[in-house]
C-alpha cells in the first residue's frame, strides 16, 4: 500500500535522470551572462581575453564560439601544428597607431555605419569562379600566450608584429604565408624573462603552407569571417532578416531565448564582425552593406571620431567594449571597407585556471593593444600571384 | 559551508560566485522541468530559470538561505507559458502511458510503473488539475518543498498551498482508486471535478 504521493514520486522519475551534456550546456551559457555582467572597469576584475579562451572554454556550444575566435585555421601539414597551436591563442589586440587622434564628429555611431553601408552597397561585386583564389594580407600587431602543456608555468605572452598573406581557393588547396617580426614586445620583465625560458621560437618566424581542402572555410555563422563563398551567398541581404539571423544565433549561445544579459548584443557584435573582414571569398556588397546596418542596431556601439590606419589612410571609428576588451572599427564610410581593426584592454586580463583564478604572471595590463590592419584583398588566378 | 542566500549577495559584486548556485541547484531544476516538459523545452527552461536567476540576483534577500523556492519559482513561472504542451503530453500517457518517441527514458522500475495503468491515472488527474494546483502539487511530491517554501516559491500565502495540495491530492487519490490501484490513505470524497475551462 502505498500513498498517492508516493506514487507520484516515481511517475516519470525515469526522466529525471541528470544528463551531464545538458548541464554543461547551460553552465556554459551560465557563464557567458557572467562574464558579460562583469563590471567593465572593475579594478580587481579579471577576465579571460580571447588568449584564454582555449583553457576556460566551457564545454558545450559556448565552447564552440570560442573555438571560432581563432585568427587563422587554414593551416595543414605536420609543419603547420607548432604554429596552429599558437594561432589558436593568438589575440589580436591592436597597436597605439593612430588611435589617439580623435575629434568632434557631426553624426552618432549608428549614422556612421549606415554611411558606411551606403558606400557598400554602391561597390562592384566580382565572385570568386572556380579556379581562383581570393588573395588577402593583413599586417598588425598580435598577442600570443600560452601555458605549457602539463597546464604549469612559465606562461609565455608576447605581442609581435605580424604580415599574413591567404589565398583562399573556390576549391581545393588554398596557401597561407606569414612572418612574425623578430622583436615583441612584454607587459612585464617577468613576462619577457619567462618567455625566454619557455623556449618558444615565435619571434623571427616565417611560415608558408600549403592549406589542405578538409580545412576549408565553414558554413555556420559560428564559424566568424571564415564562411565558405557558399554559405557567404546563402545569408540574406535584407538587414532585418540578417539582424534576426545574426541575434537569434547569438541569442541561443548566450542565454537559451532569454533576455537582457547583454551577451547576446556581445555575441551578435562577434559574429557581424566576422562578417566584415576580409573573409574567405569577396562578401557582396549587398551583405556587407546589410552586415553595417546590423552593427548599427546593436546597443553600446560608440563614435571615437577620425583615425588613420597603420598605413597612414583615414577613416573613422567606432568601438564596442566587451569583456574589458574595446575593439575599434576603422571604417572608410565612403567605400564601407574595413581598413583596421584594434583591440585595447580596458582593464588588466589574466588567463584563467579552471576555477575562474587569475594566473597573475600572465598579467596583461589595461591599455595594451593589438591591431591588424586590412592591407590588401583581390581575386587572382594561382596561388603565387598577388593582385 | 555560504548559504546559498551569502552568494547570491556576494554575486552582486562577484558576479563569479553565481556559478556556485547553479552547481548547487541545477541538477534538482533541470530534473523538475524534464519530468514536466520534453526534454529539449525542459533544458533550455532550466538554462533559462538561471539565466533569469542571475539577472535577478540583486533583489534576493540574502537573509533566506536556502534559494531552492526561488528557483523553482522562476522555473513554475516559465513552464506557465508551456502549460498547453504540459498537459498534451499528461493526456498523451494518460492514452498509452508512453508517448511516441519516449520508450527509450522509460527503464526498469519506473518503466514498469509508468506503463501501468496508476501512470495512466496519474497523468489524468494531473492534466485534470488546475496550474496552481499542480504546480503545488509537483513543488511537494517532486521537489520536496514544504507548504511554507511552496508558498514562497508561488507568491501565495500558505492557506492557498494548502487548499490546493488537498484539492490536487484528493483528485489524485480519486483517479488512482478508480483505475484500481490501492492507495493507502482513506479517499475523500466529492473532490474529482472534470477538467476546468482554463486547462483547454
Amino acid at each position: 500500500m502505498t500513498s498517492e504521493l508516493d506514487q507520484l514520486r516515481a511517475f516519470r522519475a525515469a526522466a529525471a535522470l541528470p544528463d551531464a551534456e545538458a548541464r554543461a550546456t547551460a553552465r556554459a551559457t551560465l557563464l557567458e551572462a557572467i562574464v558579460a555582467a562583469e563590471p567593465a572597469d572593475a579594478q580587481s576584475a579579471v577576465d579571460a581575453p580571447p588568449a584564454a579562451a582555449e583553457r576556460v572554454a566551457p564545454a558545450g556550444r559556448a565552447g564552440r564560439r570560442t573555438a571560432a575566435r581563432r585568427p587563422r585555421r587554414l593551416l595543414a601539414g605536420a609543419g603547420a601544428l607548432a604554429l596552429a597551436a599558437v594561432a589558436a591563442i593568438a589575440v589580436a589586440l591592436g597597436s597605439g597607431l593612430g588611435g589617439g587622434d580623435v575629434q568632434p564628429q557631426p553624426a552618432t555611431a549608428a549614422q556612421l555605419l549606415r554611411e558606411a553601408a551606403d558606400g557598400a552597397a554602391a561597390q562592384p561585386y566580382v565572385p570568386l569562379r572556380a579556379g581562383q583564389y581570393w588573395y588577402t594580407k593583413t599586417v598588425g600587431e598580435q598577442h600570443f600566450s600560452t601555458a605549457r602543456a602539463d597546464g604549469r608555468g612559465p606562461y609565455p605572452g608576447i605581442t609581435l608584429p605580424v604580415t599574413t598573406e591567404e589565398w583562399a581557393p573556390a576549391s581545393g588547396w588554398g596557401r597561407t604565408r606569414w612572418s612574425n617580426g623578430a622583436k615583441g614586445r612584454f607587459p612585464s620583465a617577468r613576462a619577457e624573462r619567462d618567455w625566454l625560458a619557455s623556449g618558444r621560437r615565435w619571434a623571427g618566424e616565417v611560415g608558408d603552407l600549403r592549406v589542405a581542402p578538409q580545412r576549408q572555410p565553414g558554413e555556420s555563422l559560428d564559424d566568424f569571417g571564415q564562411l565558405s563563398p557558399s554559405a557567404l551567398r546563402a545569408l540574406p541581404t535584407d538587414p532585418q532578416r540578417l539582424y534576426e539571423l545574426i541575434a537569434a544565433a547569438s541569442r541561443r549561445i548566450a542565454d537559451g531565448g532569454g533576455a537582457g544579459t547583454g551577451a547576446t548584443a556581445t555575441l551578435s557584435w562577434d559574429r557581424a564582425l566576422g562578417l566584415l573582414g576580409q573573409g574567405q571569398a569577396p562578401t557582396p556588397p549587398a551583405l556587407r552593406a546589410a552586415t553595417y546596418r546590423v552593427l548599427a542596431r546593436i546597443p553600446g556601439v560608440e563614435l571615437r571620431g577620425r583615425s588613420t590606419d597603420a598605413l597612414g589612410r583615414p577613416g573613422s571609428v567606432v568601438s564596442r567594449t566587451q569583456r574589458g576588451i574595446r575593439t575599434e572599427l576603422l571604417i572608410d564610410p565612403a567605400t564601407g571597407t574595413l581598413l583596421e581593426q584594434r583591440q585595447i584592454l580596458t582593464r588588466d586580463q589574466f588567463l584563467l585556471t579552471e576555477r575562474f583564478r587569475p594566473i597573475p604572471e600572465t598579467r596583461l595590463p589595461a591599455g595594451w593593444r593589438t591591431r591588424t590592419t586590412y592591407v590588401a584583398s583581390g581575386i587572382v588566378d594561382s596561388l603565387s600571384a598577388r593582385p | 559551508l555560504e548559504t546559498d542566500g551569502e552568494l547570491i549577495a556576494a554575486s552582486c559584486a562577484d558576479p563569479r560566485a553565481f556559478a556556485a548556485v547553479f552547481d548547487r541547484h541545477y541538477d534538482a531544476i533541470a530534473a523538475f522541468l524534464r519530468r514536466r516538459l520534453e526534454r529539449a523545452l525542459a533544458d533550455e527552461l532550466a538554462s533559462e530559470t538561471f539565466l533569469q536567476a542571475f539577472d535577478a540576483r540583486a533583489r534576493y534577500d540574502g537573509a533566506r538561505a536556502d534559494a531552492r523556492p526561488w528557483l523553482y519559482g522562476i522555473a513554475a513561472n516559465l513552464l506557465r507559458g508551456h502549460r498547453r504542451s504540459e498537459e498534451r503530453r499528461l493526456r498523451a500517457y494518460a492514452r498509452a502511458a508512453v508517448p511516441a518517441g519516449e520508450a527509450g527514458a522509460f527503464d526498469g522500475v519506473e518503466a514498469r510503473l509508468d506503463a501501468a495503468a496508476s501512470g495512466r491515472a496519474l497523468a489524468t488527474a494531473l492534466a485534470s488539475l488546475g496550474p496552481g494546483e499542480r504546480d503545488a502539487l509537483l513543488l511537494h511530491a517532486w521537489a520536496d518543498l514544504t507548504y511554507e517554501q511552496i508558498a514562497e516559491a508561488l507568491g501565495i500565502p500558505v492557506g492557498t498551498v494548502r487548499s490546493r495540495l488537498h484539492r490536487a491530492r484528493g483528485i489524485v487519490r480519486e483517479l488512482l482508486a478508480a483505475s484500481g490501484q490501492a492507495v493507502g490513505e482513506p479517499t475523500i470524497a466529492g473532490s474529482l471535478t472534470p477538467a476546468r475551462e482554463e486547462n483547454r
